[in-house]
């Protein structure tokens, strides 16, 4: 066994209005609580203090609710613990609603799987915030499931009937991508609640694995990826620029020594080279990059290439790979095929067709562990 | 118990009091619910398998 020392401490953030009003929308647009339901909020101690900023909204509405506290990644007693909640709530709830909270992980998916496997898909939901914290709240819930779904499909539709697209963004990202439909499946996140599937939060993001990919992306927004970062993430006013070639990485440059120092580490990682994911962020509640590493900046409105792990079968994307390292740039263009009006990302319409319910309603984080490509959700 | 009517949602007055209450109830708990290695203010140890976590796994590779 080896010991590592974490910063795994709450952050002291003072609860204001604004945060308030982000975890009403949590509660009436993406938990939807009714009457009968019971609370439970799991929560790692880095996000004590807004897990108690939820419960006391929860009890403020009349419901009662219970805390459990489980450690980040290990905690070989939260199996039990959660089994007994779980069980004393069955008896008496309608609908038991269980939110975890984590900031930099996403712990215990099978424990949760293997316990509400035996309930009916409509007796619980199942609400999972990562990066969890005032930002998550404030920013990252303002947008409505209902209105990610409409900007996710229309992204979808153009996306699905296209074969090639062009990006460009006025920062000089200029990509050329084959999209293969038939081969490689999408994601959609807009936390809308699927039964039986796990919401994750923050949400607002379609993303899909590109057959080939040449260009140059130039992330002019943040970096996101799935190791512990402490640097400051905001890309602004050092923008990393990438040259693709065949879907490959093949140089990246930024004035900024200690993320060229974290990129020159994470890309000496096997096949961390590989452009692995093709995302477009859609949540117009994210207005600026925030400092942490954080998945709310890559569901910026705008384009963002993940390098190394994918969010495909490994047969289909044929690697593999556990780093994760999201290259996020805002705003953009894409054309579709030899379409001559492009799709602005900034004012994405919304979409009046129904989102498809074939697409893959997570994201990358996704509950099923075989398309989990950040490997957060591994047990 | 019905889910009351909150027509303006504002930041109930009271809040940082009953925050206050319930953290400290929570970090009270925990320390009932498993055994924590706190170092240090704010830092705790997390004990796991260099194997078992990717994510520290993860964060090893990238530390060397």
């Amino acid at each position: 066994m080896e010991t590592y020392t974490s910063e795994m401490t709450e952050k002291v953030e003072e609860l204001d209005n604004l945060t308030w009003q982000g975890i009403q929308s949590l509660l009436d647009h993406y938990a939807i609580v009714e009457d009968g339901d019971h609370i439970i909020i799991a929560y790692t101690p880095d996000c004590r203090n807004a897990a108690a900023w939820v419960a006391l909204a929860c009890e403020e509405r009349g419901f009662q609710t219970r805390m459990l506290f489980m450690m980040p990644l290990r905690d070989k007693g939260f199996h039990d613990r959660l089994q007994t909640e779980i069980n004393l709530s069955k008896k008496i709830a309608k609908r038991i609603m269980l939110f975890m909270f984590e900031n930099e992980t996403m712990s215990h998916n099978v424990v949760v799987k293997k316990i509400f496997a035996s309930f009916d898909s409509n007796a619980y939901k199942v609400i999972r915030g990562i990066n969890t914290g005032k930002n998550l709240f404030k920013y990252g819930l303002s947008e409505h499931p209902d209105d990610l779904s409409a900007l996710n499909a229309t992204i979808l539709e153009r996306c699905k009937t296209a074969t090639q697209l062009r990006i460009k963004t006025e920062n000089g990202t200029d990509l050329k991508v084959q999209l293969n439909n038939s081969k490689f499946k999408y994601m959609s996140n807009r936390g809308v609640g699927r039964p039986g599937k796990f919401i994750v939060i923050p949400s607002g993001e379609v993303a899909t694995f590109p057959e080939t990919i040449n260009g140059t992306l130039v992330a002019d927004f943040a970096i996101n990826v799935n190791m512990i970062l402490r640097e400051d993430v905001r890309l602004e006013y050092n923008p990393v620029t990438v040259e693709i070639k065949n879907g490959k990485m093949v140089s990246y440059s930024c004035q900024d020594e200690k993320i060229c120092a974290f990129l020159d580490k994470c890309f000496s990682i096997e096949n961390t080279d590989f452009v692995g994911e093709l995302g477009f962020g859609t949540n117009r509640g994210v207005l600026f990059a925030v400092r942490e590493n954080s998945h709310l900046n890559e569901r910026v409105p705008g384009v963002h290439l993940g390098f190394g792990q994918h969010n495909q079968t490994p047969e289909a994307a044929g690697y593999d790979c556990d780093i994760h390292i999201d290259l996020c740039a805002i705003g953009g263009k894409i054309w579709f095929d030899d379409q001559t009006e492009p799709l602005d990302l900034s004012q994405v319409p919304y979409s009046t067709i129904p989102h498809s319910e074939l697409v893959n309603c997570q994201d990358v984080f996704s509950d099923d562990a075989e398309d989990d490509c950040c490997g957060l959700l591994r047990d | 118990m019905g889910q009351k009517e909150l027509k303006d949602k504002e930041l109930p007055e009271d809040i940082r009091e009953k925050l206050k209450a319930l953290i400290a109830e929570l970090e009270a708990r925990e320390g009932n619910e498993i055994i924590i290695d706190r170092t240090g203010p704010g830092s705790i140890d997390i004990r796991i398998s260099d194997v078992e976590a990717l994510w520290y796994v993860a964060y090893k590779t990238i530390s060397q």
